[in-house]
């Protein structure tokens, strides 16, 4: 079969992300709690991009949260924290319902982070906002971010160092949330890295770096989001949309799993990694101002 | 009063002469009358050529400020150059070299322009222009230009495009995707700046309109681009563009001089490959890893050179 790419992320192609997640979900294990999560995240993305008050996304969700209802604590417990958490603010939001496995949980979870010093780690400040907004914690300090960035050594360090910058720097800044400054340069070089990883075909990590540019500042600098990077970077990702509706044309990376001998999961983490991480950059960049951490299933969220 | 930048480029500029310098017996030419074209058409465009035909095009832009001009490194590179020429029967059987066409038309444009004589070949070139095989054949957009630009430079009669016409089929204008970009499109956005651009002497706003800032942009893009990958060869020629398009105010720019310098060796020189490969070079001192080296080297060498004398040039040095 050839495959050719679709065009771009109209309602056509966002319908089409929906079919594959939706079909998706069938092929999902209860013990695959992560890729349960993420669809949920992704699906509710979709829904907060088209805005409208009943959506064939919200029967969806609904269907997951029950799903969710009956897992064992062992399950949930296995989830990653940050997608248990956003998960359940969305559900909060759109349903008023809370799971009760994971709330206690996470509420187990925040108290004994409350009782360390991690609590003021930048790692602890995505997770603490999204608890905050349960009401399992106070709202933490979020502190306008000045990051003191090597410039140099950032363009020119190895891929492993560029990674753990840019963890911190979403980290910092809660996913954009937090308002922050950096020096003067920091987007130029962020979108040579930008440039560079596409080359290869990293498009995950183009994609955080996509979702970090929209939401830097730099005094006195155009928007990165208006800048020639971003648009060629985005417009080169939309372009990769597979006609089966998820982001990628990834045959290379799977044929890796396979002489690794991954299970079907992993192929589908891979896919389905790739095209949250789409929905939520795409989300970002099409409603002015949406934050996901911030935003999700919010019906205050910006138009 | 010098700049710390100012400086640092000074200290860098040295290097790289002192290093062409002691390394000139390699910018060496066959003897012409030893190519054999009996059998062939053809005789080969050779590496040995090339990098001499670049020490030229080097000198004769050194050849430009006064600051270069009065520096003993380029009298020697220039007598040098005198010296092969002379020594390799350069003008021997000129028209049954047709391939050679560019290098001879390069090296006397250049050479017109530092003053050597090098009358001999003036009218040969101006009979094989006259033929209209060279200025009919097809050549790559920036390469049109590039053959106009030595031949205006060498006042002779000739039907290549103007530079006018041929632009918008450049990278300078089209802007390649970078995704898709290798290191070649780098060199064609490069070539097509610096001969549009009479390396730097043409204000390129004119004739890029309402293109400048995107070709800006777009050069400083790559300019980062090839700065992470340590692709100083390209780096330099990037710098260069940069400071032709007056964009060198990017912090991008001061990014890439500062990888730049640290890339310059002990010795002078800027190699254009990867590290563990340029420490392997350095451990052995036989002969051939010398010419190894010199292939590897010479060229980022030479354009470390004009780009650092491009901006020291640009803060009035003279």
């Amino acid at each position: 079969m050839i495959c050719l790419p679709t065009i771009d992320s109209t309602e056509e192609a966002l319908n089409l992300h929906l079919q594959w997640l939706d079909g998706s979900l069938e092929t999902i294990t209860d013990d695959d709690i992560n890729l349960l999560l993420q669809t949920y995240v992704a699906i509710a993305i979709l829904h907060d991009i088209k805005n409208k008050a009943s959506s064939p996304e919200i029967q969806i969700l609904e269907r997951i949260v029950s799903r969710l209802h009956k897992l064992p604590d062992r399950v949930i417990h296995s989830g990653s924290v940050r997608l248990l958490a956003l998960v359940s603010v969305s559900s909060l939001r759109l349903f008023e319902t809370r799971v009760p496995a994971i709330y206690s949980y996470l509420q187990f979870l925040v108290d004994g982070l409350l009782d360390t010093s991690l609590k003021t780690s930048p790692s602890a400040k995505p997770l603490l906002f999204l608890t905050s907004i349960l009401g399992l914690n106070p709202k933490p300090t979020l502190d306008i971010v000045s990051y003191d960035l090597d410039l140099l050594t950032l363009l020119t360090a190895k891929h492993s160092s560029v990674k753990d910058t840019i963890t911190d720097l979403e980290n910092l800044t809660v996913y954009g949330i937090v308002p922050n400054f950096l020096l003067h340069g920091s987007i130029d070089v962020l979108e040579a890295i930008l440039i560079e990883r596409l080359q290869t075909y990293d498009l995950e990590f183009a994609l955080r770096l996509l979702r970090l540019l929209n939401a830097l500042s730099v005094p006195n600098y155009p928007h990165a989001s208006t800048r020639y990077s971003f648009q060629t970077a985005f417009n080169f990702i939309k372009n990769n949309q597979h006609p089966d509706g998820y982001l990628g044309f990834l045959e290379p990376e799977i044929k890796l799993l396979d002489t690794e001998s991954q299970s079907h999961s992993s192929e589908l983490q891979l896919k389905l990694q790739l095209t949250f991480s789409y929905l939520w950059l795409a989300a970002e960049t099409a409603k002015s101002g949406y934050r996901l951490f911030r935003d999700i299933s919010s019906p205050a969220s910006p138009p | 009063m010098l700049t710390t930048f100012e400086s640092s480029l000074s200290i860098f500029l040295d290097g790289t002469l002192n290093w062409l310098t002691q390394n000139l017996a390699y910018f060496n030419l066959p003897d012409h009358k030893e190519l054999i074209v009996e059998d062939t058409p053809y005789v080969i465009f050779t590496p040995q050529h090339k990098s001499f035909a670049e020490l030229v095009i080097a000198c004769s832009l050194m050849n430009r400020h006064s600051f270069m001009r009065k520096r003993q490194e380029y009298k020697v590179l220039l007598e040098h150059i005198e010296q092969e020429i002379e020594r390799s029967n350069f003008t021997f059987s000129m028209f049954r070299r047709i391939r050679f066409f560019y290098l001879y038309l390069t090296v006397y444009s250049c050479l017109k322009t530092c003053g050597t004589k090098v009358d001999a070949m003036r009218v040969p070139l101006q009979k094989l222009l006259n033929e209209h095989f060279v200025d009919a054949e097809e050549y790559t957009p920036w390469h049109q230009i590039e053959m106009n630009y030595y031949a205006e430079l060498g006042e002779f009669n000739h039907r290549f495009p103007t530079p006018d016409n041929a632009y918008r089929y450049t990278s300078a204008f089209l802007h390649p995707s970078p995704i898709h970009a290798v290191r070649k499109h780098g060199y064609d956005l490069t070539h097509a700046l610096f001969y549009l651009s009479d390396f730097g002497r043409q204000n390129l706003d004119s004739l890029l309109k309402h293109r400048y800032r995107n070709t800006c942009e777009y050069t400083l893009l790559l300019l980062g681009l090839h700065t992470r990958k340590h692709g100083w060869d390209l780096v330099g020629e990037l710098l260069m563009c940069c400071n032709f398009l007056q964009c060198s105010d990017s912090p991008l720019v001061n990014l890439a001089w500062q990888g730049l310098f640290q890339a310059q060796n002990p010795q002078g020189s800027v190699s254009d490959r990867p590290p563990e490969k340029h420490e392997e070079g350095e451990k052995s001192s036989e002969n051939p890893d010398k010419v190894d080296d010199f292939t590897l080297d010479h060229h980022p060498t030479l354009v470390a050179l004009l780009s650092s004398m491009s901006y020291l040039s640009r803060g009035n040095i003279s």
